[in-house]
């Protein structure tokens, strides 16, 4: 049946680098590769209850990009009692296409930028998979509390949530609806073209 | 006991101009005004568990930055039973301070997003280094984390109804429960932001300080 749109859920970090890349990657689907076609979400606002961000976690399918090891996207979207549809892992994404993190916040330098694109890439071909095939199936989630991994890093996010990588940095959550991620030549094309890398924003 | 660093937490949204607004001002204060003595609250790390993003919000004063009327910096720390120092509402105190951000860029950093930034860090960095400075009398007491989901979800902006707030300025609060800031005692100082307005670098503002407007 397909569905209307995705939810895009950056790790939503502040404090490492690479949580300014994965909200660019945010951006360069919102904005660039699937304009109107995806929501952006990050979990305060989820747990402090606005309603479109609520929204936006129960109705489509919730792509999460975690950032790092603590894996913090995963276990927001645990806490809240939202499964993903799919999780990309940045750094298993980064072990394929060596794209260096960087170190700078504000905004990641050329090397961080094209990690974002990478990430974006990936989420695109998978977010178009769920858009577009009939054969895709998604039933709305509802949000309820679930402490467990409040405060508490010693819960196994991967093993609560029985991720299973199906490609390199790409996982499917038991339970989920299986999904694809099919090369494509035209998202390749408009992040080379269309997509910008910035050296100094001056 | 008395205030070394202080701990910056932002709203953690990405839809909105003022969320960026947030990140970049906590970035100006914790690498340019106020080295060393910031750290960086991260909300999902906090939530998730990692010890050093739950010990600096237990350990240190906390400046919530609001990118918008939900409130998402101040309400997550008060569901896990912490009150902010300092509450920052970004879209209000963008207006007293004559920015403009209908057309500021949530992607980049860039153009009137960067500059409110800079102007919020530089007010943050004044009210901050009051409480830090040697001698000086502000006290901080520290919280005890609570787990709190039963309150989670609660749909109502600006903290109607859960908390109340002494109105420095425009855009600044202090809630009613936490100890007067330095300013508030000794009235207007020279702060960063003060400086700067002084210099003509930012629009004049109006600070409402000695005990302010409750909210």
């Amino acid at each position: 049946m397909a569905v209307e749109k995705v939810t895009i859920f950056p790790c939503g970090g502040i404090g490492d680098p690479v949580s300014s890349v994965t909200r660019l990657a945010g951006y360069v689907l919102a904005e660039d590769l699937l304009a109107g076609r995806v929501e952006l979400v990050s979990i305060p606002p989820i747990i402090t209850g606005v309603p479109e961000e609520l929204e936006a976690v129960q109705a489509y399918p919730v792509i999460v990009l975690d950032g790092c090891g603590h894996r913090c996207g995963s276990n927001a979207l645990n806490l809240v009692g939202i499964k993903p549809a799919a999780r990309l892992f940045t750094p298993r994404v980064r072990s394929l296409t060596k794209h260096a993190i960087g170190k700078r916040r504000p905004f990641p330098e050329v090397s961080g930028q094209k990690l974002a694109k990478d990430l974006a890439e990936r989420a695109a071909a998978i977010a178009r998979h769920m858009l577009e095939d009939p054969a895709y199936v998604f039933e709305r989630q509802a949000v309820s509390p679930n402490p467990e991994g409040l405060h508490d890093e010693s819960l196994d996010i991967e093993a609560v949530l029985g991720y299973e990588e199906v490609e390199t940095g790409c996982f499917q959550c038991t339970g989920m609806c299986a999904f694809k991620m099919r090369d494509d030549p035209e998202l390749r094309r408009m992040l080379e073209e269309d997509v910008e890398e910035i050296e100094d924003l001056g | 006991m008395a205030v070394r660093r202080i701990c910056m937490h932002a709203c953690g949204g990405i839809t909105r101009v003022g969320a960026t607004v947030a990140r970049l001002a906590t970035y100006t204060v914790a690498e340019e005004l106020l080295p060393e003595k910031t750290l960086i609250s991260c909300a999902p790390a906090f939530l998730r568990g990692v010890e050093e993003d739950v010990l600096m919000v237990l350990k240190s004063p906390s400046f919530a930055l609001d990118g918008c009327e939900w409130s998402c910096g101040t309400n997550l720390l008060y569901m896990a039973g912490i009150t902010p120092a300092v509450r920052f509402l970004l879209p209000e105190y963008a207006e007293a301070q004559g920015f403009d951000l209908s057309g500021g860029s949530r992607r980049f950093p860039s153009g009137v997003t960067q500059e409110f930034a800079r102007a919020v860090a530089e007010r943050v960095a004044g009210i901050a280094e009051g409480m830090m400075a040697r001698g000086g009398t502000y006290q901080f007491h520290r919280p005890e984390l609570k787990m709190q989901p039963d309150k989670w979800f609660r749909t109502a902006p600006n903290m109607e109804g859960i908390m109340e707030f002494v109105r420095l300025e425009p855009g600044v609060y202090r809630p009613v429960t936490m100890p007067l800031l330095p300013e508030e005692n000794a009235g207007p100082s020279p702060t960063r932001a003060s400086r700067a307005r002084a210099g003509g670098s930012l629009p004049a503002a109006d600070p409402a300080v000695g005990g302010g407007e409750e909210v």
